[in-house]
């Protein structure tokens, strides 16, 4: 079943230079229990997508098409709603777990406070006070969450503050927050990219165990290729705001088709064979993007029609392309 | 190093300073041109009366003898030394003109530390609005105008033309307060004397107003830009994506950062108010311990200039060290690294 489908999602910036078209005809669908993974260089707004699907862009931002979660457009909720939904179905993990959370209120805290009050809206000050009062019965949610995303002892963690904590303790102690309101979907933005190797790989496993005992739906939202390859399903390249390829993550890094991922895998490093080469140039200006492909530019293989007119995607088999190499070039 | 320990250690600097700040203050005291015995007795004084008076203030003695002396005097007798503007002991003086001036400055700073927390609070939340931009452009006013200047409007506009409000004084000269603890909102109420109680409050007001202004605007300030920097901080992006109740963030987790941050001005904060209250005890006729100093200054009563200096260091001093020691006890992540260490 369909969980979230994203339905031509462009976003721009009002900016004191003009209007930055960051993301441009954005589609993509998410099933129950999916993983999906976005990958592209840092500016090339892939957590813009996210950040819209969570229905937390920032005020300057001018978002049009529709994001259509459970059959309701997120984008035309009102902020209440919004933040019930974030509350209950979405959820998030940030990317910096060391200054994700509040320094000056302990783990406990945070976890009383989300399940106390994670889907109102509003709360009133005496509202606060009286639900208050029944802290201690559900702290045992949260340590329930809290064993099963592997916190060693986590009665002594939750009286702990942030700081006390290592980077990957805090992805765990954060991962059991955002899942405390058994939701349906969670975001991941760049869940692992402050964490070190090892960390590194016990959070990604934790993750996609956690994936399919609970039956979530995840988007990943990354720079790493290796990331994308050990959690998800299906994969969505994107470059300059454009989505470039979308496809079964094996498939795709094992035979990329569109121009700029095929740069992307030969730059990864290889145990055999010399230096990885990397793509010249960099990403396009957003308050003047190349017309047509925004990635011609840098394309080895540009033609002619990439300098004038957008690719549509091509379907090629399983795939999506964006790039006029798989298309009728004369349509 | 635990937090006690750093309590502790941090206490014990503030005699430190307090000594370096006597031995200045006293030197400068007796080298400031002017002869303070001959300002006292006048122009028809004979010579065998300035030296009787100088022996009587030991002026005739060497500086380190008299500085000696003058720690005896305060530690064997509890005497600050003899005033020539009031011919009595400085510590009769002080201990009659202080609490006025503390009465009014703790006033002062509870007020404009709730309305300028409020205020700043509100700015933040409707940064932009048009009631942001309001309270900016007051805030500005309020740390640009002079306070005696504010004092002298208030005093015109209030009481002059509105006459509303008494112009000057502590209280009115028909009303006798029998003084207990010297703060007469406090002396009133317990001797249960309402009417007096009105009176005192009355004329608090415009010197309360007067000494707020320009507290109430940087607390303001402060509060809204440590808000607005919180809003900017990652954590409070997680809580919003975690579906945290939107006042709950602000009220609670914001707010709180930012006020830890505040504490540090509110407490020099309480310096200042002493300091700016010379002009306003000056201008209200309020007999504190501004105004005391004002009177002494002009008449070069140099035991008298020494026990106020002293008196507003060791404020300067003690307010700070409780600014610091509640800003290591506020934050936990000042407060555990001590521990670990």
């Amino acid at each position: 079943m369909v969980l979230l489908k994203v339905e031509d999602l462009s976003v721009s910036f009002r900016t004191f230079s003009g209007l930055a078209r960051v993301v441009e005809n954005v589609e993509f669908e998410l099933g129950e229990g999916e993983s999906l993974s976005i990958v592209g260089e840092s500016g090339s707004g892939k957590t813009t997508v996210l950040r819209a699907i969570l229905g937390l862009l920032p005020p300057n931002a001018v978002p049009r098409g529709s994001i259509l979660f459970e059959g309701r457009d997120i984008l035309t909720m009102s902020e209440d709603e919004k933040t019930r939904i974030r509350g209950s179905m979405i959820t998030y993990i940030p990317q910096e777990p060391l200054v994700a959370l509040n320094p000056f209120f302990t783990i406990r805290e945070h976890f009383v406070d989300r399940l106390l009050f994670g889907s109102k809206p509003k709360i009133g000050f005496r509202e606060y006070l009286e639900y208050r009062k029944k802290a201690d019965e559900v702290v045992e949610q949260a340590l329930k969450y809290m064993r099963l995303t592997r916190v060693p002892d986590p009665e002594t963690v939750l009286d702990y503050y942030p700081m006390q904590l290592s980077g990957g303790m805090l992805q765990r102690v954060l991962i059991a927050l955002a899942l405390v309101s058994e939701p349906k979907l969670l975001l991941a933005d760049e869940p692992t990219t402050a964490l070190d190797v090892i960390t590194q790989l016990e959070i990604l496993e934790l993750l996609r165990k956690l994936q399919e005992d609970l039956g979530l739906s995840i988007i990943y939202v990354t720079h790493d290729l290796g990331v994308a390859k050990a959690v998800s399903d299906r994969v969505i390249v994107m470059y300059g705001g454009h989505m470039v390829e979308m496809g079964g993550t094996e498939d795709v890094l094992l035979n990329p088709m569109h121009p700029y991922t095929q740069g992307l895998v030969e730059a990864i490093p290889k145990l055999v064979g010399g230096e990885p080469k990397g793509i010249e140039g960099s990403l396009p200006d957003y308050l003047d993007p190349p017309p047509g492909c925004r990635f011609h530019p840098r394309c080895p293989k540009a033609m002619d029609i990439c300098r004038e007119k957008r690719p549509p995607g091509f379907r090629v088999n399983d795939r999506i392309v964006y790039c006029w190499l798989y298309g009728d070039r004369h349509e | 190093m635990r937090f006690r320990d750093y309590a502790i250690r941090r206490a014990l600097q503030i005699p430190f300073t307090l000594f370096f700040l006597s031995i200045l203050i006293f030197y400068v005291t007796r080298v400031m041109p002017g002869d303070p015995v001959r300002l006292y007795l006048g122009l028809e004084a004979t010579e065998k009366q300035v030296q009787m008076y100088r022996k009587l203030f030991g002026l005739d003695k060497p500086l380190y003898l008299q500085y000696i002396d003058y720690w005896k005097n305060l530690f064997l007798h509890g005497k600050l030394g003899l005033s020539l503007y009031t011919s009595r002991d400085v510590a009769k003086d002080i201990a009659d003109y202080l609490p006025a001036t503390l009465e009014l400055v703790i006033t002062a700073m509870i007020f404009s530390i709730i309305v300028g927390v409020v205020l700043g609070v509100v700015s933040a939340m409707y940064r932009n609005k048009w009631v942001d931009h309001l309270l900016r452009v007051a805030a500005i006013a309020g740390v640009s105008m002079p306070r005696f200047w504010v004092g002298i409007l208030l005093q015109l506009a209030i009481s002059y033309y509105l006459g509303i409000l008494p112009i000057s004084g502590r209280m009115s000269t028909n009303i006798m307060v029998h003084r207990i603890t010297g703060f007469l909102l406090i002396d009133t109420l317990i001797q249960g004397n309402f009417h007096a109680f009105i009176d005192v409050s009355e004329h608090m007001i415009l010197p309360v107003l007067a000494l707020s202004f320009s507290p109430i605007a940087q607390i303001m300030r402060l509060v809204r830009a440590s808000l607005l920097e919180e809003m900017e901080k990652p954590y409070t992006s997680t809580l919003r994506a975690l579906g945290f109740p939107r006042n709950l963030v602000y009220y609670k987790y914001m707010l709180r950062n930012a006020l830890v941050v505040a504490v540090t001005i509110i407490g020099l904060l309480f310096g200042f108010f002493i300091y700016g209250a010379f002009a306003i005890e000056m201008v209200f006729g309020w007999p504190g311990i501004g105004w005391y100093a004002v009177k002494v200054g002009l008449a070069k009563d140099f035991n008298a200039i020494v026990a106020v200096v002293m008196l507003i260091g060791l404020i300067y001093t003690v307010t700070n060290y409780i600014v610091d020691i509640s800003y290591a006890y506020l934050d936990p992540r000042i407060r555990l690294k001590m521990e670990v260490k």
